[in-house]
């Protein structure tokens, strides 16, 4: 159950919801990228309220990252190209994404045979692709081993700097520091605080690190 | 046992609270108890009116008899090569042992319980059966025999399994397996005959001389002697247990693990896997929603086994109506073709609907399914269209060969575009049931009811016009196709109404949808 919750994304910030289990962050990511019908509240993006087709302006890659086991990584792209009816071009754009994430090896290699980290790429990929301006991340540092977690964090500062807002969720405080321009702390569906690092500590009772700030916050 | 009694009644307990914590769920009974209350009624009561009823005629008490030898014989052949499940889980089985509890008691308890559960599981099956099945306006003993025979009939299927496989642990392993599969074939070729009637049902009792009809029909009517052997051997079956079901636990644990390790790689061996082929020119691949029927493309192409195991469905319904064909041009006496007829379309009305269900869970849970900038009612309509085409093409073939063979030539020219549409429209009809009642336990129970009412509701209309039609049309020679063109007609906008209603179901809602359907 969310309540009251409200918060804004800027163009190419990255933002954290971090907060215990069953705190509201996949229900979050779940209203705003329409998947679950909020009972009330609007959602806005660049000056225009988004209906019940968000889904193709915010992209939700959840914590199991599904594919489609039949298609390689390349007819992935090319999927999402002709279901948007993407202009001729996308091609070009779809090898430069592929390259940059490091997949042009595994173009051709089905999706059934992705690891978790390929499938979060390749999904990545896709939305990228499909100009969804806004990527909301669910839980994507669980199962990746420490190699995936850095190009994971790399792909995203990449996306970041090239104007993609993107919202991730966990509970994993490493990866908020490592990461995140700004945090949202959530318990119970209710945002307890919001800002940078820095504020947070600073806003806490002499608290030293962001841990101690977490567990001041959710306890 | 007093602790797996009380361990019991807890489980029990959680389960009503979650029953209880989803009232629509237990509203939903209300229909299916009214509706078997109205057949006890109209059955019992010798009340005139509409009256709904099976005559169980010797014919058909053969064919029932000899499917439950079948499934007898299964259970026998099952449990002698150790194919049982007793424990729940593997868990189940260690908590057990930990709790002290005697291996004898163990077993006792795990026969006990699987009849406890079987019995309250199909209670209202046997009230329904009986309110079908039995004699009109019979009087209330010969009822209470009947009912009590027919529990007894299910709890000897429920209990053989464990006697049988503690037996099966030593020399008798093999004659007990023999036994068991001979019964199911035996049994199963009693079924056949049954369906089909004096063709084949004398030469068989001629020679087996034996007709398990005949038991069927002795408990229908609720013969006092048949119950009390059905009782008798219900007793034996669960105090032999006493006798053989002492140190059991190590058996019991080990086949319990391995049946459901079999059916957890069952279940994941089920799930498609698929060979790289040459990657398309995309610029071929349809655009807008159509793409999703592409990926349905490549998903029967790269399938391993998926498109031969289509060709083997074609070949299977090619000779189906190859069969109808002789039957049609052979048989002086075609009532077996149209009780199979009948069976066969009940089996494709319940089954087509239920596939398209299981199947959209699939992609609900795909970020990519939602990116697509086509609305969510075309990308429903092509997703059915890249499902169904397969399905009723294999489908069409039986009415095509049957028509081709016997010379029908309006049944062969319009049996694949009415198959197909019936057989788009039924997806869709799955996809709209799906919106409604998402969790694959709806497969069965009082929803699957409810869900078999809503799908022969659907169909009415369609067979209405189309008998409207061909009474028109017969008298300008074209009765067949008029009919057939009508029917494809108010199938297709059928399809269409209730992709909409899907549509306005999952909007907004998709996750929910999906979440649902994982469950259980």
């Amino acid at each position: 159950m969310l309540d009251g919750l409200g918060f804004t994304l800027e163009r190419g910030e990255i933002m954290g919801l971090l907060g215990p289990n069953g705190a509201g962050k996949t229900t979050t990511f779940l209203c705003l990228c329409g998947l679950l019908r909020p009972d009330a509240g609007t959602i806005w993006c660049d000056g225009h309220q988004l209906g019940s087709d968000r889904g193709r302006t915010i992209s939700l890659i959840p914590e199991t990252p599904e594919v489609y086991p039949m298609l390689t990584v390349w007819e992935h792209l090319a999927f999402v190209a002709r279901s948007c009816r993407l202009p001729a071009g996308w091609e070009e754009r779809g090898r430069q994404l592929l390259e940059g994430f490091g997949m042009m090896e595994r173009r051709d290699t089905l999706g059934q045979a992705l690891s978790k980290g390929m499938r979060q790429k390749t999904l990545i990929a896709a939305t990228v692709l499909a100009n969804a301006p806004i990527l909301l991340l669910d839980e994507p540092m669980v199962g990746l081993d420490p190699l995936g977690q850095r190009e994971l964090r790399d792909l995203l500062r990449t996306l970041a700097a090239q104007g993609t807002s993107i919202a991730l969720s966990t509970h994993i405080i490493e990866s908020v520091e490592a990461l995140c321009d700004r945090l949202i702390i959530m318990k119970a569906g209710v945002a307890v605080a919001a800002g940078s690092i820095a504020e947070l500590q600073a806003r806490s009772n002499g608290a030293l690190t962001l841990e101690d700030v977490f567990l001041e916050l959710t306890a | 046992m007093g602790a797996l009694i009380w361990l019991e009644l807890m489980y029990s307990k959680h389960q009503a609270i979650a029953i209880l914590r989803a009232p629509l769920r237990i509203a939903i009974w209300l229909p299916y108890s009214a509706l078997i209350l109205y057949f006890l009624y109209s059955r019992l009561g010798a009340h005139h009116g509409a009256y709904v009823s099976i005559a169980v005629t010797p014919k058909y008490a053969t064919t029932i008899g000899g499917l439950y030898c079948a499934m007898l014989g299964a259970t026998v052949g099952f449990a002698a090569g150790g194919r049982v499940a007793l424990f729940r889980s593997s868990a189940e089985a260690v908590l057990f042992s930990n709790a002290g509890l005697r291996p004898l008691t163990m077993a006792v308890w795990l026969q006990l319980r699987k009849l406890a559960t079987a019995w309250t599981r199909w209670l209202g099956g046997f009230v329904y059966l009986l309110a079908i099945a039995a004699p009109r306006n019979p009087k209330p003993v010969v009822l209470a025999y009947a009912f009590v025979a027919i529990a007894l009939l299910l709890a000897v299927q429920m209990t053989i399994e464990l006697p049988v496989f503690l037996l099966s642990r030593g020399f008798l392993r093999e004659p007990l397996r023999f036994a068991g599969w001979t019964l199911a074939a035996i049994g199963g070729l009693y079924g056949m005959a049954g369906i089909f009637g004096d063709h084949f049902l004398e030469p068989l009792v001629e020679t087996v001389r034996v007709n398990p009809g005949v038991a069927v029909l002795a408990v229908l009517h609720g013969n006092p002697l048949a119950t009390i052997v059905l009782a008798i051997v219900v007793a034996a079956l669960i105090g032999s247990i006493l006798v053989l079901g002492d140190d059991a636990l190590p058996e019991l644990y080990a086949a319990s693990r391995n049946t459901l390790n079999d059916q957890r790689r069952r279940r994941v061996s089920a799930r498609p896997r698929f060979v790289a082929t040459q990657p398309g020119d995309a610029s071929r691949i349809p655009s807008g929603a159509l793409a999703l029927m592409w990926k349905d493309w490549l998903a029967f192409r790269r399938g391993r086994g998926v498109f031969r195991l289509w060709l083997i469905g074609c070949m299977c319904w090619a000779v189906c109506g190859a069969g109808v064909a002789y039957g049609v041009l052979q048989w002086k006496d075609q009532t077996p073709l149209y009780t199979l007829g009948a069976t066969t379309l009940l089996l494709v009305l319940v089954l087509a609907p239920y596939s398209a269900a299981v199947g959209l869970s699939g992609d609900l849970s795909k970020p990519l399914f939602w990116l697509s900038r086509s609305s969510l009612r075309e990308r429903l309509t092509a997703w059915t269209f890249g499902r169904a085409w397969r399905g009723g093409v294999a489908l069409a073939l039986a009415p095509l060969v049957a028509g081709l063979a016997s010379a029908n030539v309006a049944l062969a020219i319009t049996s694949v575009p009415v198959t197909v549409a019936m057989y788009w429209s039924l997806q869709a009809l799955g996809v709209g049931l799906y919106s409604i009642f998402p969790n694959p336990i709806d497969g069965r129970g009082p929803i699957m009811v409810l869900r078999l009412f809503a799908t022969a509701f659907y169909v009415f209309p369609a067979a209405v016009v189309w008998a409207l039609a061909v009474a028109l049309g017969t008298p300008l020679g074209s009765g067949a196709y008029v009919g057939a063109i009508a029917f494809v007609i108010v199938m297709g906008i059928e399809g269409v109404l209730v992709i909409e209603f899907a549509a306005y179901r999952f909007r907004e809602h998709g996750a929910s949808f999906a979440t649902a359907s994982l469950a259980n």
